[in-house]
């Protein structure tokens, strides 16, 4: 099988196809400290592509709270149970991604999940975990913790989907890293579903083929972020384009924000496949828990993070999430502002540090009405 | 393991295929049935009780991946017969479940003779070679049920599925052709081509048919296709058990197996 560069687990690993990068990688940063999980996202995405029978369970967009929610039920346990012991020593990765060591006569660990696993999106939505005691009060800081974690397909570098499908049925497109399931080849064997580690591939049975993500290609090939980037309320979400590694540039977003300050994780690095949503860590939550889920970068993530203020040209990047449609490949700020580019290099977003300040008086005389809400 | 696997394949695709059926052979007589048997073809019909039957073992299939490593059915009884014009397979085995559905739960019975294009010799069992194509006919169990009661729809399986958005659906894959997806058909048997493992293909004309019964725990289904050959080639035979989840690469096989169609 051939060897390929993983740079999230900083080592070579099996992949049965050879290393090739597209030209250009579709890549998320999601911000898990401002996402309300409301879920905007989801129903823009269910509205756009999977309204059509045999989507009902079917949402390419979700978000679960962590740590007891899950969608499909329990998939992340049961991928970390798959994969058997995951140390880090450093940056890199000691134990077995999902290609290496499959079960005889299977291409990937994976596990397929039963229809009634999809059958709770919200489950465990708002619990916490830990207890609160009795007489326990808010004191600055909660005792207890939990957090929204958006998720969608990471149109991986090295997808399990492809590497699972026995018909080549799904492919990697060159232009933009985008993977999809050809919806003429499938044949419905449900390889892609149950290899996928993040349970992205979801089965139709009524065209009895699989579906997923597409990013919302028709929208990035005219320069536009996909719908749940465009809704997201919580202005959590920045898309854009991922160098191949070495060939960062500090002045795209999405480089500086994952490559360069690694501000932004990948969701279970280990297990192989490069995924290429990444996450800004909760500040909140155990570091155990965090250096499971995103892997060896967390304590530098989330200090890079938490000092934002003392670093204009970060926060300058933070600032562009949720304030354009169009995607951005250059950036740069002023004292001021941050300013977004397109790939033409036509600025299409101006974002100031500080929002200008309005006062108003609390009498309106022209309409003859107080401007405040309670009776 | 995997290493077994790629020294298999490597030494399978030096070896010459042995001549067809040097253990065994299929004999498939000539009957004056008339054109209208062909299409809609009975398992049940008279003809058949003459016709020799001749048992076939299957093996699983872990030659490439996914794999089987136990079959879920282990034989399987064959008749042919053809009137010179077409050819019909009866094939049948033992299977308790009758299985039509498909979703993540479920998976379709499933049947599929497979014919060399070219000379058997050369042409590897295992889905063709690169140069040696195979024609296979499959037959699937839901594709039946699509015709003999209706398409299946999600509340055929989850009865209290609901859902108020349906009219701005799409669905992606019955708008881009894909055979699986058609609403309406008209065989349960689809015509296929392959060269080698991934690919399957299906055919633009597609002339087979074919139909199954499921009675006393087993499955007797007859396909038929138009006559290609004369006097002598090979079929292989794959089998799929909804009931253990086969699907796809996952399946029971049995290698070529010389075919004699007999003038007489
Ligand atoms: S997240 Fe899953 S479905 Fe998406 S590219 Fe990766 S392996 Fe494939
Ligand atoms: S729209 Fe944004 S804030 Fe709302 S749930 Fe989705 S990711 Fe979170």
């Amino acid at each position: 099988m051939p060897k390929v560069k993983n740079w999230q687990i900083n080592r070579e690993m099996e992949y049965p196809y050879e290393e090739k990068r597209p030209k250009k990688q579709v890549a998320y940063v999601f911000d898990t400290n401002k996402c309300i999980a409301c879920q905007t996202c989801t129903v823009a995405c269910k509205t756009t592509w999977t309204s059509g029978q045999g989507q009902e369970q079917m949402f390419w967009n979700n978000v679960e709270t962590k740590p007891y929610g899950f969608y499909p039920k329990a998939w992340d346990v049961k991928l970390l149970k798959t994969m058997g012991r995951q140390d880090w020593e450093g940056q890199t990765y000691q134990g077995e991604t999902v290609f290496e060591n499959p079960p005889a006569g299977q291409r990937v660990k994976g596990h397929l999940p039963a229809y009634e696993d999809y059958a709770h999106p919200n489950i465990g939505e708002d619990e916490i975990f830990g207890l609160i005691e009795k007489g326990a009060f808010f004191s600055g800081m909660h005792n207890a913790w939990m957090f929204y974690m958006a998720r969608i397909c990471n149109h991986c570098t090295y997808p399990a989907c492809l590497a699972a499908c026995p018909r080549k049925a799904i492919y990697k497109r060159e232009e933009d890293g985008v993977v999809l399931v050809d919806q003429t080849r499938c044949r419905g064997y449900k390889e892609c579903v149950k290899a996928c580690p993040y349970k992205k591939v979801f089965f139709n049975m009524v065209t009895r083929t699989s579906e997923k993500c597409i990013a919302c290609y028709p929208l990035l090939e005219k320069g536009e972020q996909p719908r749940c980037v465009q809704t997201c309320i919580g202005k959590i979400r920045l898309q854009g384009w991922l160098s191949e590694p070495g060939k960062e540039d500090p002045n795209n977003p999405l480089d500086y924000i994952v490559r360069i300050k690694k501000a932004a994780l990948p969701l279970y690095p280990q297990s192989g496949t490069e995924p290429n949503v990444y996450y800004i860590p909760p500040v909140h939550v155990p570091r155990e828990f965090l250096l499971q889920m995103f892997g060896a970068g967390v304590e530098e993530a989330i200090q890079t993070y938490q000092t934002v203020r003392s670093d204009p040209k970060l926060l300058a990047a933070f600032l562009l999430f949720g304030n354009t449609p169009k995607i951005i490949t250059k950036f740069e700020h002023t004292n001021e502002a941050a300013i977004g580019f397109d790939e033409k290099g036509n600025e299409v977003v101006r974002v100031p540090f500080r929002e200008p300040f309005f006062e108003r008086e609390m009498f309106d005389a022209k309409l003859n009405v107080y401007r405040h809400n309670t009776a | 393991m995997r290493n077994l696997t790629s020294i298999a394949i490597t030494l399978l695709s030096l070896w010459l295929w042995p001549a067809a059926g040097a253990a065994q052979e299929i004999h498939a007589p000539y009957q004056a049935v008339d054109g209208a048997f062909f299409s809609r073809p009975d398992p049940n019909a008279a003809v058949w009780q003459s016709i020799p039957e001749t048992t076939v073992n299957l093996l699983p299939q872990n030659i490439t991946q996914p794999s089987l490593f136990q079959t879920s059915v282990a034989q399987l009884k064959v008749k042919t017969l053809h009137n010179k014009k077409w050819l019909a397979v009866r094939l049948e085995w033992q299977d308790k479940t009758k299985d039509q559905a498909v979703s993540l739960d479920h998976a379709s019975d499933a049947c599929a003779i497979q014919f060399p294009v070219k000379e058997a010799e050369k042409t590897s069992p295992f889905m063709g070679n690169k140069g040696f194509p195979v024609a296979i006919l499959h037959w699937k169990a839901i594709w039946q049920k699509d015709i003999e009661d209706h398409y299946q729809q999600v509340k055929d399986l989850y009865p209290n599925t609901y859902n108020e958005t349906y009219r701005f659906g799409i669905q992606a894959a019955i708008d881009a052709k894909n055979p699986l997806s058609q609403p309406k058909r008209q065989t349960p048997v689809e015509r296929l081509m392959a060269e080698g493992f991934g690919t399957l293909t299906t055919q633009a004309e597609q002339n087979a048919s074919g139909w199954g019964i499921h009675t006393d725990g087993k499955w007797q289904v007859v396909l038929a296709r138009p006559l290609q050959d004369k006097g002598k080639t090979s079929i292989a035979f794959a089998l799929w058990e909804g009931g253990d989840k086969n699907a796809g690469a996952k399946k029971n096989y049995a290698p070529w197996v010389s075919l004699i169609l007999e003038e007489k």
